[in-house]
């Protein structure tokens, strides 16, 4: 199937095509406007002349004798009764009217200029690629110049300004210069000024932008289509070239017959218009041409532009096989690595196999199982295709698979249906990141979705609220390989962003170990032995920590975890839940700081800053210390032993986690109260006139800024009240302060006060005249009339209260939708400028011109993946590791 | 450097002209030909307010502030346009 490829291409030249190429180019010239004969046979030197191409089985293509599929088809032509602008040129023909002189012909400019542009034109012709300089660039400055002087310098005679009505029509002092003319003026512009114009005199000229001569498409570029009927539907082109060519027609007869000038204008210009829309139907200033129900026609333009143009549709983007789509939902049982693939789809998902000695009968097996299964509930996969050695597929069915089966043989190709331990690539929409698409093993499952881990949800940015994502099955070897070694979800459990996890535990993982580890939390043999069986621990179990208790021995939460950390591991950091606003010592007391000596969790809690990805100490120090391996290894066995321990203990959350105590719901509304007044007092100053400004801000804004944090620091304060009755004995805190989900902020929300609602960063200001409700007196500044709400989430709000919650909430909306499409073509841009650079082997940054954009890959050599946080050395780590902690 | 205005800007980094003897020698050792240095244009007003008058195909040596290494030279190539 291979074609060699005979000549190597050094240069492409882009030109305008002259006439003469447009009829050397052409199979067949076409005269008349209809298309197919009373039997449906083509017309020649009709718009479907077999010269053109076939589109029917059996013909065969006059021009290369080639059969329907195999001929791309040729080009003809149609001459042109009269000349006529092309339309996407008619600026650039107004352009070189202007600049040139109608007598002479002559560029405006002396022989010195038009010289000092030739030689820059000429050394950029000569140099390499690699250049943001264009020819383009250059000639219009060139035009610019010649265009500004008032009298031909050649001739000496004065120009007259030459205007363009959009799209075609040109006028010199109001009168029409018909295409004619502009042809004429154009011939007779010299070869030696063209390169100044940028023209290269040998291949093109510019009275090419007025058509004398059409060029016709090839036929298979636009099939008529057969309907049920067996009415025969042109394509939008044809029905277009029809319209030409009539015109055509008649404005010859009519010129030839010598009739009245008027009606050869009117044909004339109808001619321009046919063209004009032949080429773009959405030209601005000109009518769209319509098909004869009424829909605008799809012509030459519509069909590369835009979103749904050759282009963007057909070019950039392609539908390809081998791929799936559906619905995603979790399983915390699956590793990292994994994903879930239904049957249904692992059996249309295939992947070539070469058959050899070692695998054929292991081949010949799944054949065989497949229509003759031996266990019809297991999964077994199947063959769909064999590609034989010579090329030919053959499609296995319940008459042919014996046959088949028997003489499979090393040389052919089986299309084996997916399997466990397959590697295929997965991703998630919009694929904004390297992340967004990372390479999983396959393990088929029943039911209809994608199953994946829980971890892998924020590099994709997936949830299970309806979420589906796509899967690909990599074909050939080096693919494989490729996916595997640098695609594998382990490969992106750093982050190439900041040097840190982006892959770790979340939400339920946090919390469970929270749990598991907080406190005296204890457990006994059953518990522990069932917990460490999830992690599939096999050894001894350690010293129980509590070996005297009541009931039997038991074990630390702090000592299942330590069977997952390596032994030479030490460290010590804050967790979590550290009360950043105590003292250490307060700290130390509460348990609230986490310390590791050689693999033995010795205190602490594991929370959030263990685990989670972003911040998880250990996670940290685990995957770039030991390796993706040992990485994914952590993350499945943490995320299990989490899964069990919340089956031990047990998690729950409800409007009672917000429920706080009457006294301390007195005490918040004292504490607005008193702030509400303080308010007051503040706006009463003000309005005396006895409001002292703060430097570089005026008395409005000073008051603003001081009654702003008046109010902040009430919500915090019934935060505060809050969060003392709140104690960690209630899910939602434990939630919160491990850092699982939510945030005491949140909390505090719902049980004490939802405080300020800002617009703008500002307190609530517009709505009705110096009020923002009619519910306020006129000039009300105080904290209830802008937009202070008292109410807690659980109480509810007030009416006003509402809609100013409403108001700050809406400006939250907008600002995320309009946000992420404002930074989408942002990074969409970035993308575009940076996508060909690479590092190379010398470190250096180069683009495809093989320029230098940077010196040193990021100035210091440093692959951010393998840094911690940027930092190529952990200097602490060293120190604490080298000094022993002491 | 001279005491030029333009130099007191923390932003304008530390240019130096090379003398054409010096150009191989910062070069051959990176592996890197003049025709693949970034550009600096001669109107430039880093290269105006050196002390030296650059000229087209002269390099340049510049000397910035790196957020991640600390410092780091570049090279540039002097053009017209």
């Amino acid at each position: 199937m291979r074609e060699m490829i005979p000549k190597k291409i050094s240069k492409i030249d882009f030109a305008l095509m002259g006439p003469k190429e447009v009829r050397k180019l052409s199979a067949t010239k076409v005269i008349t406007a209809d298309t197919y004969d009373d039997d449906g046979f083509p017309i020649p030197m009709g718009l479907m002349d077999l010269h053109m191409g076939v589109i029917e089985p059996g013909l065969r293509c006059k021009t290369s004798g080639r059969k329907m599929d195999e001929d791309p088809g040729h080009f003809g032509h149609i001459d042109l009764a009269m000349p006529v602008i092309h339309s996407g040129y008619s600026k650039t023909v107004k352009d070189i009217l202007n600049a040139t002189h109608p007598a002479s012909g002559r560029l405006m400019l002396t022989q010195d200029r038009i010289d000092h542009y030739d030689k820059q034109i000429q050394a950029l012709m000569d140099s390499d690629a690699g250049t943001t300089v264009s020819i383009g660039g250059i000639a219009s400055r060139a035009i610019r110049e010649a265009t500004k002087s008032k009298s031909c310098p050649h001739c000496g005679e004065p120009k007259i300004k030459v205007t363009l009505d959009k799209p075609t029509t040109f006028r010199e002092e109001g009168r029409k210069l018909t295409p004619k003319e502009v042809r004429s003026r154009l011939e007779k512009i010299p070869n030696s000024d063209l390169l100044c114009l940028g023209f290269n005199p040998k291949i093109t000229r510019p009275e090419y932008m007025v058509l004398t001569v059409l060029s016709v498409p090839p036929v298979p570029m636009r099939p008529s289509i057969t309907l049920e009927s067996g009415e025969r539907s042109e394509d939008d082109l044809t029905h277009k070239l029809v319209d030409v060519l009539r015109i055509n027609q008649r404005l010859r007869e009519n010129r030839d017959a010598g009739a009245p000038q008027l009606i050869v204008e009117d044909l004339w210009e109808l001619l321009q218009y046919h063209i004009t829309t032949y080429f773009d139907n959405q030209t601005a200033g000109i009518p769209t041409a319509r098909h004869r129900s009424g829909r605008p026609l799809k012509t030459i333009v519509q069909r590369l532009k835009g979103k749904e143009g050759r282009f963007r549709s057909n070019l950039s983007g392609k539908r390809v096989n081998f791929s799936a789509r559906t619905v995603i939902t979790p399983d915390p049982y699956l590793s990292i690595n994994q994903v879930g693939v239904p049957e249904l789809a692992a059996r249309e998902l295939t992947v070539p196999v070469r058959i050899n000695i070692h695998n054929l009968s292991f081949m010949r097996q799944l054949i065989k199982e497949n229509f003759v299964p031996t266990d019809p509930e297991k999964y077994i996969p199947g063959i769909n295709y064999m590609i034989r050695p010579d090329g030919r597929r053959v499609k296995l069915t319940d008459e042919n698979w014996e046959f088949n089966h028997d003489r499979l043989e090393p040389g052919f190709i089986v299309e084996r249906h997916l399997m466990d331990g397959d590697i295929v690539l997965f991703n998630r929409q919009p694929s904004l990141h390297r992340m967004s698409m990372m390479a999983h093993e396959v393990r088929i499952m029943k039911g209809k979705t994608f199953r994946i881990n829980l971890c892998v949800c924020p590099p994709y940015n997936a949830d299970f609220d309806g979420d589906e994502m796509n899967l690909h099955v990599v074909q050939s070897e080096e693919a494989r390989a490729e996916a595997r070694i640098l695609m594998r979800v382990q490969e992106h459990i750093r982050s190439p962003r900041f040097g840190g996890a982006v892959i770790g535990a979340i939400h339920d993982h946090i919390t469970g170990m929270f749990l598991l580890t907080h406190g005296t939390a204890s457990y006994d043999i059953d518990q522990t032995v069932r917990v460490l069986s999830r992690v599939d621990y096999k050894g001894e179990l350690p010293k129980p920590e509590y070996p005297k208790a009541e009931g039997g021995p038991r074990w630390s939460g702090r000592q299942i975890f330590s069977v997952l950390l390596p032994n030479d591991m030490n460290l010590k950091y804050n967790a979590s839940v550290y009360f950043a606003d105590r003292t250490p010592e307060e700290n130390a007391e509460l348990d609230m700081i986490v310390e590791i000596v050689n693999g033995n969790m010795i205190r602490g809690p594991v929370d959030g800053n263990s685990i989670s990805a972003f911040k998880g100490r250990i996670l940290e120090e685990i995957s770039r210390l030991q390796g993706a391996n040992a990485a994914k290894d952590f993350i499945d066995k943490v995320t299990r032993l989490a899964v069990g321990a919340l089956m031990e203990t047990g998690c729950t959350t409800g409007i009672d986690d917000a429920d706080v105590p009457q006294d301390a719901l007195n005490q918040i509304t004292e504490a607005q109260i008193a702030a509400v007044k303080e308010v007051d007092k503040l706006v009463n100053a003000y309005n005396k006139g006895k409001f002292k400004p703060r430097p570089g801000r005026s008395v409005e804004e000073t008051l603003e800024v001081e009654i702003m944090g008046v109010l902040g620091r009430v919500r915090d304060k019934s935060g505060e009240i809050a969060g003392w009755h709140l104690g960690m004995d209630n899910f939602a805190v434990i939630m919160a302060r491990s850092g699982a989900r939510g945030s005491m902020l949140n909390l505090s929300q719902m049980a004490g006060s939802i405080g300020q609602q800002a617009v703008r960063g500002e307190r609530i200001s517009r709505g009705y005249e110096r009020r923002t409700l009619s519910h306020f007196n006129k000039g009300d500044l105080g904290a209830d009339a802008k937009g202070f709400v008292r109410s807690s989430y659980k109480s509810g709000l007030s009416p006003t209260e509402y809609f100013f919650h409403s108001m700050g909430g809406r400006e939250g909306l907008v600002d995320t939708a309009v946000r992420t499409s404002r930074s989408g073509y942002m990074q969409r841009r970035l993308v575009n400028a940076l996508e060909d650079l690479r590092v190379k082997y010398d470190y250096t940054v180069r683009n495809t011109a093989n320029t230098v954009v940077q010196f040193q890959y990021g100035e210091d050599s440093i692959d951010p993946t393998k840094s911690k946080f940027g930092k190529a050395i952990d200097v602490d780590g060293l120190i604490e590791e080298v000094a022993g902690g002491k | 450097m001279n005491d030029n205005i333009l130099w007191l800007n923390k932003l304008v980094p530390k240019h130096v002209l090379l003398k054409e003897s010096e150009i191989d020698g910062k070069l051959t050792p990176l592996n890197i030909t003049r025709e693949q240095l970034p550009k600096i244009l001669l109107k430039d007003p880093a290269l105006k307010a050196l002390d030296e008058e650059a000229k087209q195909n002269d390099v340049v040596e510049v000397h910035r502030f790196s957020e991640s290494a600390g410092s780091n030279i570049a090279y540039r190539r002097v053009v017209e346009e």
